[in-house]
């Protein structure tokens, strides 16, 4: 035994012994018991309240969802069986399991379906958007209905597997039992009794659950741990069976023997709103927002800011949206000679662009994107401002262009985001008389939409509405219990991957 | 007494509502779009207008302000905009965590800090030297960089205390006992070392008091003379840096309950800050400055029961 192995032995000697006298528990029982580390605390247990991302797999554990997103990001049959578009695609038919009930006691049932369609969409809660193309509904018999769209929503069925899906007891629908308690469908029942709110949600097996196959624990815990640190920590320390961590924290999860499951999800990038130059009169030429997308050397920025993990991109669609195109990926290779050029012709060889602050998430590539842009001629003016009103302040229009990490989702999910008059994230409304275009023939043909979602997205990369950056890897961990298999465009695996080790 | 009691019970709500107000304002001027921030990026304009309504965020900042009052007047501080839940109820729920921290950490400094700050003022030597040092060390060496050696080295090598999490007393006190001693360790060394450095000087300058001489010339023993009539002395300045410990201890947990991941009030408040909850901003805020002035209130009362000259001013 050499010096410090002997130092630490007699430091902890002394505790190991006291706290041995009364005795440890042990962390795993003999039934599979699952502890996952959560990023994120839940806001309000009602469906309506439900956000994606990262509080996903809570809900998850009591509420089923209409339909199922599998681990291949395809549409699987949920609480319901089967369903039909009409030829018009405005009208969805809807067939559902039966004998299914909640865990007070009520049926599932066309009613129910309607309740819990109204709740989500009309809770004003963080995803109602994704519903709005709703508007009413038809009871067609005991376990039929139709749901009537004004408009093709081509990601409906999507929604209705992820947040905006998610069915509640149809009695306490907007109540604040619910808000404070979930009361599903789901294959687990929230122990009230074991949990505190803001730091640990237990669930129990649902003994009268009607699909056993999903149900593979026979309790799920999840602790609320918002600081990474705390997360690897609990993960090393076998607390949890699984978190997510980051690039910079996976080295000592992998150190300590975990399991890495890779995913991606987001894409960071510059986001130029300003495309008709209405605030920056030179981002309304397309030369210099092309300069801009010249001037980064992707590839050395993913090495500075991301230890090298994830992938440099130049376009906002991921590899999983079936609108991703590889050649893409070179329309914009690092050449400050070009991006110079671009600038001069347009008139603008020395160019000042404000965009607000971002050295509180990520002063690396704070410091990286003003060298990069000053090389070329582009001052870049970061913008103090309250890191709390970062995503208000630049929903606001306030800014020109600003960073964001952007989610990747299925086409039609994208474009709402992105590209659409309407989208999310096209805060100045700026047009296109091509993506109007595909957008409508993907509304008249939604069958079609990966060839024209591939078309908007080659628009937008030569039209360069966005400076995309790199593809950031999800740095999802599980200890030796338990394994997982992380899903397309969502940011941490849903609970009915997960599966315990034999 | 009773004047006393009256007096600063009138400068603590004085305390209260000066400091209440300003920063209701100041959360108003630092906040803007609360409406996205609660329903997130992809709220429509609709959703924004409702929510505004329903928060009262569409009425003048006074008339909010006054409502506000109002009810705070009555114990009722409103919903948290962002759980849901009662203010009250919520920091009901996670001032136990804290407080337990700190009522815990700061016995055992003060316990700590004054046998050892006694011990090398009365023996000096090595003892003095180590207090000394350890002074330095102790402001020198933040707590978190201590908890974050506790975990690896207690936690996650010797698996002899959880990494993180809390256990309620009532539900097992061993794993409460286990989910605590490092959070406490963390805290109390650094105010340990600071504390008994100061209670050194203290009871050093009270040993060369003449009132000292003259009980050692009467006969009494060195034992009595520290016990019974140095440290009531040195008390004083004792509980007044132990009073501005805890209450530096209050915003320091912010800090350890993030790496331990306790629910106490440290989380809340950054999360009602950076997501401009204001309702459960004001909450934490109010009962924070009543602690505080409360703890004020008790060391001054202490200090007039240890020291009649204090009494008499």
């Amino acid at each position: 035994m050499n010096s410090k192995r002997k130092l630490g032995a007699l430091l902890s000697a002394p505790l190991a012994l006291v706290f041995s006298l009364v005795g440890v528990s042990s962390s795993h029982a003999a039934a599979p018991t699952l502890t996952i580390g959560s990023m994120t605390d839940i806001k309000s247990w009602d469906p309506s309240q439900a956000h994606l991302g990262h509080m996903v797999p809570m809900y998850q554990a009591a509420y089923d969802t209409f339909f199922l997103r599998d681990s291949s990001g395809n549409i699987q049959p949920d609480l319901v069986k089967s369903w039909r578009w009409d030829a018009t695609n405005l009208n969805l038919q809807m067939q559902l399991q039966s004998g299914v009930k909640f865990t007070d006691g009520e049926s599932w049932d066309s009613a129910a379906a309607v309740a819990n369609l109204d709740n989500n969409r009309k809770g004003n809660g963080p995803d109602a958007a994704q519903l709005s193309a709703i508007t009413s509904e038809t009871i067609d018999g005991p376990l039929a209905l139709t749901v009537h769209l004004q408009s093709v929503n081509p990601a409906l069925l999507t929604y209705l597997a992820g947040s905006s899906g998610f069915v509640g007891a149809p009695k306490l629908l907007g109540t604040p039992a619910l808000a404070a308690a979930p009361v599903g469908t789901g294959a687990y029942i929230y122990n009230a009794a074991a949990s505190s709110k803001g730091s640990k949600y237990v669930f129990t097996a649902n003994p009268n659950y009607w699909n056993k196959s999903e149900q593979k624990f026979s309790s799920v815990t999840f602790l609320v741990l918002l600081d990474i640190t705390a997360r690897l920590n609990a993960l090393v320390s076998g607390q949890v069976d699984a978190t997510l961590l980051s690039v910079q924290t996976a080295p000592a999860a992998k150190a300590a023997g975990l399991t890495l499951h890779e995913n991606f999800t987001d894409v960071s990038n510059i986001q130029l709103f300003d495309r008709a130059g209405a605030k920056i009169k030179a981002l309304g030429d397309v030369r210099v927002r092309q300069a801009m997308n010249y001037a980064i050397d992707r590839a050395a920025l993913l090495k500075a800011d991301q230890n090298g993990i994830g992938a440099a991109t130049e376009q906002m669609f991921g590899p999983n949206s079936g609108a991703y195109l590889a050649s893409l990926d070179s329309a914009y290779p690092y050449d400050p000679a070009k991006a110079k050029a671009l600038l001069a012709a347009a008139g603008y060889p020395k160019l000042t662009i404000p965009m607000p602050d971002i050295s509180f998430n990520d002063p690396t590539l704070q410091a990286f994107l003003t060298q990069y842009y000053a090389a070329v001629g582009i001052t870049i003016q970061w913008v103090s401002g309250s890191p709390a009103n970062y995503v208000s302040d630049q929903k606001s229009g306030k800014d020109a262009a600003s960073w964001f990490q952007l989610f990747q989702g299925s086409p039609w999910e994208e474009i709402q985001l992105i590209a659409a008059p309407n989208a999310t994230w096209n805060v100045f409304g700026s047009t296109d008389p091509k993506i109007a275009r595909y957008i409508t023939q993907i509304q008249d043909n939604p069958k079609q939409i990966n060839t024209y979602a591939t078309q908007i997205n080659q628009e937008l990369v030569s039209q360069a509405w966005y400076v995309p950056l790199f593809r950031l890897s999800q740095q999802f961990f599980t200890g030796s219990h338990v394994t997982v298999v992380p899903e397309p465009a969502q940011a941490v695996p849903s609970l009915f991957n997960y599966s315990p080790v034999a | 007494m009773l004047r006393f009691l009256a007096k600063r019970l009138v400068s603590g709500l004085s305390l209260l509502f000066v400091i209440s107000t300003a920063t209701y304002f100041l959360i108003y001027s630092s906040s803007s779009n609360i409406a996205i921030n609660i329903l997130g990026e992809g709220a429509t304009p609709d959703q924004i207008k409702l929510k505004d309504a329903q928060l009262g965020l569409n009425q003048p900042l006074t008339t909010r302000y006054l409502h506000w009052l109002q009810h705070a007047l009555t114990g009722n501080f409103g919903i948290s905009w962002i759980n849901n839940d009662s203010v009250v109820s919520e920091i009901a729920r996670r001032l136990p965590v804290t407080l337990t921290l700190v009522l815990i950490a700061i016995a055992l400094a003060a316990l700590f800090a004054t046998i050892l700050g006694t011990l090398a003022a009365v023996r000096g030597g090595w003892i003095d030297k180590c207090v000394q040092i350890g002074g330095v060390l102790g402001f020198a060496i933040p707590g978190f960089l201590l908890a974050i050696f506790l975990i690896e080295f207690l936690a996650i090598k010797h698996h002899i205390f959880p990494a993180t999490g809390w256990v309620k007393f009532g539900d097992s006190p061993y794993n409460w006992l286990r989910s605590i001693t490092l959070p406490i360790v963390s805290l109390v060394l650094a105010t340990v070392t600071s504390a008994a450095q100061q209670i050194r000087s203290a009871v050093k300058t009270v040993l060369e008091r003449d009132f000292v001489r003259t009980l050692t010339s009467r006969g009494l023993s060195r034992r009595e003379i520290i016990l019974r009539h140095v440290l009531r002395s040195a008390a004083p300045t004792g509980l007044t840096v132990l009073s501005l410990q805890f209450i530096g201890m209050l915003g320091g947990t912010v800090i350890i309950e993030h790496i331990f991941a306790l629910p106490g009030m440290g989380d809340l408040a950054v999360n009602a800050t950076t997501s401009s909850d204001t309702p459960l901003i004001m909450g934490i805020v109010v009962f924070t400055v009543i602690i505080v002035i409360i703890v004020n209130l008790v060391v001054d009362l202490l200090n007039g029961w240890l020291n009649p000259k204090v009494r008499v001013q």
